[in-house]
């Protein structure tokens, strides 16, 4: 029982502070917000938030640690409703307290008048008035303690009747039988032709996509798909080479600089034609990937990563610089970088001319898929498979003949030309490239592609991008909350699930069918 | 030719020789470049004495910070073989706990004045061991949640992109929380910003602040304290035994969970001093404040050899020195000398991977 108390009230700090901090950041509030409008189907625009969606984030929160102690606790088959319901109600004793204090101490300052924005800047009045429930001090922690109470209670009861008809546990084996079942794969190697039919719609739907969204989604769709380019360059270092490479976002400087220069009428008013700028300034950040891959070759991960951290900054502190003003523009970046014209063709078979933003997302388009063959012609190339033998043991990998030097480089000038396209296409469409665009976070971020749609997966990358760039643009509200959220999930992802969303599968060694009877002909004695 | 050779050195003969021939071009131009411009410097003056010895003052203030946090990086790599990414925002938690430490104190009111400057002393050892107790124990607990898991790890990468994680968990939480605009320290009229000695010399003077003399005064205080803590007592020399061996550690009876906390609360209160330190210095500070000394630290690790915690101190103090002279030394403009930092970090990997007082041979298979 004594061990019940202690575990159970350190939990119930553990969600104390969670509480705490999660109002601190102005976190519940957005949450409690986003709820009213899925609930009340955005009817309410009312600006403040009613008093149940908050109780509701609270008592949420508290469910979610107590059903996590309940399940972490193993006691014995006796007596464990009533263990369970002592925990129970000291969790949410515990947080309802722990919360309480902190909004009677916020609910004074406001009584007082107090800004405490001069410190904390989440809080304004406004939201504290919603964390106290729009009503007094009093009020607010009975209902604190109401929400924690009921909060921990429904966890209790939920996870009680879930071990009594072991009913969760029963649907998710059911699942993963029917995905057994399914298993598009071997479809698709009984039957080449429905892969072809199959890549074939994908392709046409991509394609006809672009015609139907409105702007808005053009622009994020343009958005993901640069980053999945990126994150397509980023993978075949990270994710098959096994280098972690942390400034990454020094090529995407490159080529976008290097773009503009060609493109925008001042500095030099070369105006040089769309393709043949692409092309040069993937070039240019190849060889930019040459010279910071060389001297670098036999570092290993972490190194590796602090010294192109340094890339990184270094090129970015250059764009900015005096120094480099007269080429780069200094601050005030490039304007007016030329985009590509459109090829008459489309005017003779839509009638007119396409709008501009479909017109260059189909040139993303056309990139990106090129890109992609060429990523999954890689993959599964002999340089692919000496990078994964690198990725896995660096050691052996030499002593089945992979110079490991050489290919090391390789993979930082292909993954740096990739990228170098990418900035290209970014720095195109928004005919401006200014140094603030080429801050550590992007580096970030495509770091985050990769490592959450699953190291050295293609179509993990792809899921990647949608949901590091496309998540945040259609959660709008949370949007100041999306760097927090990657901070975690980045740690939670290498915890729970290293390899990713949609991890990579081996490729097994297969035999045609025929074959095979004609190697159990061969094989009888 | 030898085979017990090779067994050892398991990278191909050709691509040693190519790195070689490498660190030669770079060794020599690198080499002929700085010569030339102590030449230059020689023949041509732009800066009297006085400037020099202002650019090393400024130069060892920053470089005794630099040192108090690369310590951190070097102690936490010594026993975890992990960089921590994070501690520069651990630095930053400590910079901002000072900070609310001196506003509480300049809003106490004692008597006429206020509690900051009636105890001024007391006041800046109160914010100093609070600094330093939130850095440690966010240390704690970054380590608990973020590096502890995943020590035995399959995925290579899996601790170093956890740390980026914790990294950017902290600054975001840090600028939502506490806003994105710069904020100033409260000094205690005692060490007030600016103020300090006037010295003439010459043509011109320098003027060597109360602030910097204090924080380099703090500084080789607790890395002085440090070193003997390391030397000294029964954690220090089982911090010591880990960085050596892990496993042969764990088999004499230390408790690696446990020495890994502590290391990682040891290099939280000298962040977090040195955080404190920063903010007493700069005044200006914000959530990002930790993310280029973080850098600069490491490189300052790097220097000195890392592993190596004499090392890290004077790597720390030579990156700050370098940088402060380097722009009027190379005759380039100030704002390019973070550039210099980074340059010295790439220069330091290729020519000598093993760093400046590091042992050659086993450190450089860790890099």
């Amino acid at each position: 029982m004594k061990t019940i108390l202690t575990k159970s009230s350190k939990f119930g700090v553990v969600a104390g502070i969670i509480l705490i901090f999660s109002e601190m950041i102005n976190l519940s509030s957005t949450l409690a917000e986003i709820l009213e409008k899925l609930f009340t189907g955005g009817i309410a625009t009312k600006d403040v938030i009613i008093p149940f969606y908050m109780g509701l984030v609270t008592g949420l929160i508290v469910f979610f640690t107590t059903f996590a102690f309940l399940k972490k606790q193993k006691s014995d088959r006796k007596n464990s409703f009533l263990h369970g319901l002592a925990a129970a109600i000291i969790i949410s004793l515990v947080s309802g307290s722990l919360i309480s204090v902190l909004n009677i101490i916020l609910g004074s300052y406001l009584e007082k008048g107090k800004d405490v924005r001069v410190y904390l800047e989440a809080l304004s009045p406004d939201v504290i008035r919603a964390f106290l429930f729009q009503t007094d001090v009093r009020h607010a922690v009975m209902n604190y303690f109401l929400s924690t109470f009921l909060g921990s209670m429904t966890a209790l009861i939920l996870f009680w009747l879930s071990q009594k008809t072991n009913q969760p546990a029963k649907t998710i084996r059911g699942l993963a039988r029917l995905k057994e079942k399914i298993q598009v794969g071997r479809i698709f190697e009984r039957y080449p032709a429905v892969k072809t039919i199959s890549i074939l719609l994908v392709i046409i739907a991509i394609l006809t996509l672009p015609l139907i969204v409105n702007a808005y989604t053009i622009s994020v769709l343009g958005i993901v798909l640069i980053y999945a380019i990126m994150g397509l360059g980023l993978n075949l270092i990270v994710g098959l080479s096994g280098q972690l490479v942390f400034g990454y976002v020094a090529f995407f400087a490159l080529g976008a600089y290097t773009f503009g220069l060609l493109t925008a009428p001042k500095p030099f008013g070369i105006e040089m034609n769309f393709w043949l700028a692409l092309l040069i300034s993937l070039v240019v950040a190849g060889i930019g990937g040459f010279l910071i891959g060389l001297p670098i070759m036999n570092l290993r991960g972490d190194y590796l990563a602090i010294v192109t951290l340094g890339f990184a900054e270094i090129v970015r502190i250059l764009i900015n610089s005096n120094l480099m003003a007269d080429y780069t523009g200094g601050p005030q970046g490039i304007k007016n970088i030329g985009q590509p014209i459109q090829p008459s063709i489309f005017e003779r078979y839509f009638g007119k001319p396409l709008e501009d933003n479909v017109w260059f997302l189909y040139l993303i388009i056309f990139v990106f898929l090129l890109i992609l063959y060429a990523a999954f012609r890689l993959q599964y190339s002999r340089t692919g498979r000496s990078w994964e033998a690198m990725r896995e043991d660096e050691t052996v990998a030499q002593a089945c003949g992979v110079t490991t030097s050489s290919y090391k480089v390789l993979a930082i000038v292909i993954g740096a030309a990739i990228a170098g396209a990418a900035g290209a296409l970014y720095a195109s469409r928004n005919t401006y490239t200014g140094p603030s665009e080429y801050a550590f976070m992007v580096s970030v971020n495509a770091l985050a592609v990769v490592v959450v749609g699953g190291m050295g997966s293609i179509p993990g990358t792809l899921l990647g991008a949608f949901i590091i760039k496309g998540l945040p643009e259609l959660l709008r509200d949370l949007e100041n909350y999306r760097m927090v959220v990657f901070g975690a999930l980045l740690i939670v992802m290498m915890i729970i699930r290293p390899e990713g969303i949609w991890p990579v599968k081996r490729r097994k060694l297969s035999v045609a069918p025929e074959s095979i009877e004609v190697l159990k002909e061969d094989l009888k004695p | 030719m030898d085979a017990k050779n090779n067994h050892h050195e398991p990278s191909s003969k050709q691509a040693v020789r190519k790195i070689n021939w490498l660190r030669w071009i770079v060794g020599v131009c690198a080499g002929a470049y700085v010569l030339y411009r102590i030449i230059f410097q020689i023949v041509q003056p732009e800066y009297g004495p006085v400037y020099w010895l202002g650019f090393l003052n400024t130069g060892l203030i920053v470089g005794g910070m630099y040192s108090l946090i690369a310590i951190g990086y070097t102690l936490v790599y010594g026993v975890m073989l992990l960089i921590n990414f994070a501690h520069g925002d651990i630095m930053m938690l400590g910079c901002f706990a000072g900070y609310f430490t001196f506003e509480f104190f300049n809003y106490l009111k004692v008597g006429e004045s206020n509690f900051l400057n009636a105890y001024p002393v007391l006041a800046i050892i109160l914010a100093f061991i609070i600094g330093a107790s939130v850095s440690a124990v966010s240390g704690f607990y970054v380590e608990k949640i973020a590096y502890r898991p995943l020590r035995n790890s399959h995925v290579r990468l899996a601790p170093l992109i956890s740390a980026v994680g914790a990294s950017i968990f902290l600054e975001t939480v840090a600028q939502i929380m506490f806003g994105a605009n710069k904020k100033t320290y409260k000094n205690p009229l005692l060490l007030e910003r600016g103020t300090g000695w006037n010295i003439e010399m010459g043509d011109g003077m320098i003027v060597i602040t109360k602030t910097g003399v204090f924080s380099l005064i703090m500084a080789i205080v607790l890395m002085i304290a440090l070193y003997f803590f390391v030397q000294k007592t029964k954690l220090g020399k089982s911090i010591r035994a880990v960085s050596q061996d892990k496993n042969t550690a764990q088999l004499m009876g230390i408790n690696l969970d446990r020495v890994t906390s502590q290391t990682f609360i040891i290099s939280g209160i000298l962040a977090g001093s040195a955080g404190v330190m920063w903010g007493l210095h700069n005044g200006l500070f914000n959530h990002f404040v930790g993310f280029l000394p973080g850098i600069k630290a490491f490189t300052a690790a790097v220097l000195g050899g890392i592993g190596n915690i004499p090392g890290a101190m004077a790597g720390g103090m030579i990156l700050g020195i370098v940088e402060s002279v380097g722009p009027a030394f190379l005759g380039i403009d100030f704002q390019l000398k973070d550039v210099i930092a980074f340059t010295i970090l790439i220069l330091v990997l290729i020519l000598k991977p093993s760093g400046l007082f590091g042992k050659s041979s086993s450190n450089v298979e860790k890099v």
